[in-house]
This record gives structure tokens, sequence and C-alpha cells, in this order.
């Protein structure tokens, strides 16, 4: 090498030297400047909410209808290190939500769900369910956050952006994304051609499913129909339709035509059903009318099951399936003699019930079953498996007296053969 | 195992349950047995299953049977069948195992310990309107048979004789958890009391195994080197439950007598 090179260079050593230090000093500075604070990594142990948590089958972080309904809270346990005067912010969608243009702008897809000023090192951030559903993603509409954003059929996987925010919209901090979390609060379609069939103290339905994704089971809803059998007479049936508040007291079985059989048809009758709707008086309580194939009104009133719509939320089921390929099931709890309809909705996963199915009316009456008829012939049995006979009832008996030398007998002998294997041994 | 057989006498179909057998062995998981000898990809080598075979302690069922409890016999002469009324008369199906623990092994006779078993078997039957039509409502029955015995196999005809078989007999208590359901729950009687509760009694078999070792000895082997199997078998059984309460007459009769047939492991 040149002396003269090796001497400059060696003069030259102590500058670069400070020339490279200040530089990391100043690259310190600006990252100190970037992350003043920093948001620590959400785990599932930092996530709660009000509602009562799902099996683990049933997406337990997610948001089905039900949870919007009863204006549900997500909870999340937020650490920082470094507290500063920025606000803490949550954006939530299914874009990059750290990217201004999807918070700020007319291009913005992401909508903020929390905002808070300098809140301390740790702290825990409340979510409403609502405020998350409040944005219909396909529509980009942003709503209040009320119970009416429960009813819109929507579901998608999303991303919370926890993050410091500047004046300027700009993240001030790392930015803490949670993908555990989605929204799903619609239900699958509706199985059709429900029909019902007679049991006792039930009603046994029928469907043909409609095999749609995500299904799991089905919902089976009853209503009582506060109505009375009519003289089957369309005419008079139309103009006689007055809701009424008591239940019947017919008790004998509602006449599906000769060609009904214990099943009743219900694609026939809501066809029929429709047009006498037409030509009913308007009410503003929903109601449904269905006729027999002979022109019969099979059962009417206001019930509040309407075809199509999704179930009342105050509305228990009376009967379940938990298998999606099931095609019928039991409407249970009901009351012998009375007309009740009965509608079916499919199950997603998340529990969310799908929109209702038609209607189906039946009776339930008195069957033959075979337990008890096997009581009602004489039979000892039955009784519970829990249950047990008081003892004096038992001890002393033959029978009791058999057990015991039955028992006595085995302990002997086994007893007896392994003492002459050993000896032999 | 001086049992010889003609290899030519092996059927196909018997071979396959051998393999089965085996599998069975595999699936619930038996631990290999220590030898000095071992196996590799052509089977055992340096082995000779009269003094080397693995030590046999229990055996094993995978059972399987018609079944159709005599619930009607507690109501002989009176002419009423409730079971068949709503049942019928057709061919329902038990599925079940049993281990048994070969406690005692009696020289030049067999073997001798107590043994439990359990079953399970389900049955759909139909319900009628006043009017005798049939309804549209379900009922269901069904029972869960179980048991404890004394076992007695007979294997020394086996062991000292040409002939493959096994005969056995089982004496012991019986006991079933039975429950009817209407598609809603457990249906009531009209004097309150649940369509569900157990019954018990009198238990005992007799039966007939063909050892399946003498088809492949070689395999048989193999299967007691690699799995423990000492001997498998196939086995036809009569099958007798008392399930009365030994008469005690506040029981349902779920018991029943019927053939049993299966694949037996002895390890």
């Amino acid at each position: 090498m040149n002396p003269m090179l090796l001497r400059r260079l060696t003069l030259l050593w102590p500058l670069c030297l400070k020339l490279v230090f200040g530089l990391g000093v100043l690259g310190v500075a600006l990252e100190h400047e970037a992350h003043a604070q920093t948001i620590l990594p959400l785990t599932p142990s930092a996530f709660s909410r009000n509602q009562p948590s799902r099996r683990t089958t049933q997406k337990p972080f997610w948001i089905n209808r039900a949870d919007c309904l009863a204006d549900d809270v997500l909870h999340f346990q937020i650490k920082v290190m470094g507290v500063t005067d920025y606000n803490f912010e949550v954006w939530i969608g299914d874009k990059d939500c750290s990217q201004k243009p999807q918070r700020i702008g007319s291009l913005a897809e992401c909508w903020q769900v929390y905002k808070e000023s300098a809140p301390s090192a740790s702290f825990t951030v409340d979510l409403k369910v609502r405020d998350i559903v409040s944005k219909h993603p396909a529509t980009g509409q942003l709503s209040k956050g009320t119970i009416d954003d429960c009813n819109d059929n929507w579901a998608s996987s999303l991303g919370f952006y926890f993050m410091y925010v500047d004046d300027t919209g700009d993240v001030a901090s790392n930015n803490v994304v949670w993908q555990n979390t989605g929204v799903d609060i619609k239900g699958p379609l509706p199985p059709s051609d429900v029909h019902v069939g007679i049991g006792n103290e039930e009603l046994v339905a029928h469907w043909k499913t409609s095999g749609s994704v995500g299904l799991v089971g089905y919902n089976l809803y009853c209503s009582g129909v506060l109505g009375t059998e009519v003289t089957p007479s369309p005419a008079a049936s139309s103009s006689a339709f007055t809701p009424i508040s008591s239940t019947p007291t017919n008790s004998s079985p509602i006449d599906g035509g000769p060609d009904a059989g214990n099943l009743l048809d219900a694609s026939t009758a809501s066809a029929a059903s429709d047009l006498l709707d037409a030509a009913s008086p308007a009410s503003s309580v929903p109601y449904t009318r269905v006729l027999s194939p002979d022109g019969g009104v099979l059962c009417e009133g206001a019930i509040g099951l309407v075809p199509g719509q999704l179930p009342p939320e105050e509305l228990k089921p009376c009967g379940s399936e938990t298998s999606k390929t099931a095609t019928s099931g039991y409407a249970g709890g009901l009351v012998n003699g009375n007309t009740y309809a009965v509608a079916v909705a499919a199950i997603d996963e998340l529990g969310n019930p799908g929109e209702l199915s038609n209607l189906a009316c039946g009776v339930p009456e008195y069957v033959d079953d075979f337990f008890p008829s096997y009581k009602s012939a004489g039979g000892g049995g039955g009784g519970g498996i829990c249950s047990f006979s008081p003892i004096e009832q038992t001890t002393g008996s033959p029978a009791t007296k058999l057990r015991a030398l039955l028992g006595l007998g085995l302990v002997l002998v086994l007893g007896r053969l392994r003492r002459s294997e050993r000896i032999r041994q | 195992m001086k049992v010889q057989c003609m290899r030519s006498k092996c059927s196909k179909a018997i071979r396959l349950a051998l393999a089965l057998a085996s599998a069975s062995a595999g699936l619930i998981g038996l631990q290999s047995v220590a030898h000095a000898q071992g196996v590799d990809e052509f089977g055992p080598y340096g082995y000779d299953h009269e003094t080397t075979a693995s030590e046999q302690n229990m055996a094993v069922e995978l059972r399987l049977g018609p079944y159709r409890p005599n619930i009607d016999e507690e109501f002989a002469g009176s002419g009423q069948t409730p079971y068949a009324d709503h049942f019928g008369n057709g061919r329902r199906w038990l599925l079940g195992m049993e281990i048994d623990w070969e406690l005692l092994k009696i020289p030049d006779f067999g073997t001798f310990g107590p043994g439990a078993g359990i079953g399970f078997t389900k049955m759909t039957g139909h319900t009628f309107l006043a009017n005798g039509e049939e309804a549209d409502q379900t009922t269901k029955l069904s029972i869960i048979p179980m048991y404890v015995d004394a076992v007695l196999r007979v294997d020394q005809v086996a062991k000292a004789t040409p002939v493959p078989l096994v005969p056995y007999a089982k004496l012991g208590l019986g006991y079933a958890l039975w429950s009817t359901n209407n598609g809603v729950g457990v249906p009531k009687a009209k004097d309150g009391s649940k369509g569900d509760d157990t019954s018990w009694g009198l238990n005992w078999s007799l039966g007939l195994m063909f050892l399946l070792d003498c088809l492949d000895q070689q395999s048989a082997n193999a299967l007691d080197g690699t799995h423990g199997v000492n001997h498998s078998y196939v086995f036809l059984e009569w099958y007798n439950s008392e399930l009365n309460g030994f008469g005690s007459g506040n029981q349902m009769h779920v018991g029943t007598n019927t053939w049993m047939t299966g694949i037996a492991l002895e390890l």
C-alpha cells in the first residue's frame, strides 16, 4: 500500500470513528422518537367478554348474533412500555388499518371502535360488540351501533389494530394486531318442505335440508296458535279472521285431508295461507294461517313465527337436532289437543339461527308409546336408573339371599382353586 | 403348540380372521413382549414357541350377536306383548366386549378366572294413535348389558389333540342399564314412573372356540412375538341372561337367550 495513503487514513481514522458514532446516536434517537411507547403483543389470555364463553368448536373469540343482541362487550388487557400523550386507538377492518389511507379519507375501509387519550401503562380496552358490527364490510355503511345492526347478515374475519396515533393520524407506536376475532351474525339457509306428524305431547317435524355452508344442526321453534277451527269455507274464513287470545279446547285431531294422513302438508297449506293473508285485514301483529287442502283452517293467529325471518330472540327452541344431516326432529313440551305451528331454522357452528322455514301446523295427541304400554300391561320395571328401593323391601327377600349366596360361592371357589394351584407349584 | 393343521385346509376367510385378530391386538395397544429372539421383515427368527411363548394371563373378546330382549315373557299367559307390538320381531344386534383374567391355569385341563363384559344395543319401534294407526313419533329402547362371571376354558383338547377346539362355560351375574326414549326424552307412564331403569339376574353361556393358530402357526408365533398374543380364536356361544331380578317381579326382562360370535385373543 502507498505510504502516503496509509498516513492519510491514519489521520482520518478518528474522524471516521466520530462520524460512525454520531450516526449511531442519531439513529437511536430517531428510533426512540418513532417508538417512544411499545404495545406488548396480545395473547388469548388477554381476552375476555361479558357473555359466557363458547366451546372451542364454536369459535369462542368470535361474535355471533346472540352476542350482538345481548350487547356483549369484549375486553382486552393492554400493556404498554413508555406512556405517551398520544391517543390510544383501536381500528377494525379486513385491510391493513395501520396504513393511514385505510383510516382517513374517502378510500378508508377501517373503522374506529375505541379512542382514549393517555392511558396508563396497563389498562383494559372495552369494545362494544355493536360498535364492531356497526359497519357492514360489503356496503361500507357505518351505522350507530344499535341493536338493528345485529340483523345485518354478514360474516367476516377481522383484524383489530391496537396503536397510538398522533394528531395527524400517523401511527405513533408499534401496532398490535389481534386476528382471532371475527363477526358471523348470519345463520344458514333454512330447510324447506317442513311438515309435521303427530306425537304424544310433541310433534315430529320433517324437512329437506338446504345444504347451506356452515350448517351444523337445527332448532325447532313452536308457537301455540291463538285461534280456533273455522268452517272450511274460504270465503267465510277469510272474512272471519280475528286473532283470539285463548287456546282451543277441542282436543280432537285436526283432519289434514284424505291424503294428508298424519302429516299435514304445510307447503300446500302455506300457499293457501298466502292467498288468505292478502285478503285479510291489515294488522300490526304478525300472524299466520294455514289451510288444509280442502280449505279448512288448520291454525291461525298471532304466533310470532314468520317464515323467512329470523326467529324472535325471546323465543326458546322447542326442539333441536345436532346433526347437520338430520331431516327430522322432535318439537316437545306441547299440550295434547292444542294446535301448534312449528318452524325450523338451521344453526351454524357459532350457534346463529338462520331464517325460519315455512310453518307447519299440527295437534299433538296421546299415542301408544312402548313404555307406557308396558306399564299399562302390568310391567314391573321402570322408575329411573338412579331410583332405589327402600332397604326393608329387599332385605331378606329370596332374590337378595340368592344374590348373596352366588357372590359368596364365587369368592370361595376362586379362593380354593387359587390355593390348590399354589400348593401344586 | 402341538396342534397341527394342514395348511391346505385353511380357507382365505379364516386367514382373514387371523389377520383381523392381529389388527385387533394392535388396536388395543398391546405392548411387545420381550424375547431373546427377534422379528424382522421376514418374520420371527430363533423362535421356539413351545418354550418361549409369552406369559398368558387374560383373554379379550369382541362380541357380536342378535339381541331380542325377553320383555314379553313378563306377561306370559296374559296374551300381552308390548315389546312385539312396538318393536316387532325383527333382529337387532348387540356389540360388546369381554375381558377375562385367566387367574388359574389348571394343568392338563384349562384356565379358570373372573371376567367382565359389556355390550350395547338399541332398537327403534313404532307408536300408535288412538285409532290404531301408526303415529309419526317413534319409540326407542337402548340396553347396555353388563356382567361379571367366572370363566372356565378347557384348552387341553386343543393342546393335546389335533382338534383345534376349546369348549368353555361362563356363569355369573348380569346387570343392564336400559332406557326408552320418545324423541324428546325419557317418557313417563301414567303412574309417573320414568322409562329407564336397571335389571339384573343370572348370566351364563356355553361356547366353543376355534383356535386360529393352527391355520398359520408361523403367523401365530409372530403375533405372540410382536404383540404378546398367545392364541387367537373365533368363537360361537349360546348366551343366556336372565335379567329378571331373580324373579323379583319389579324389573323389565331385558335379558335374552341368543347366540354370539366374535374374536377372542389370549394374551
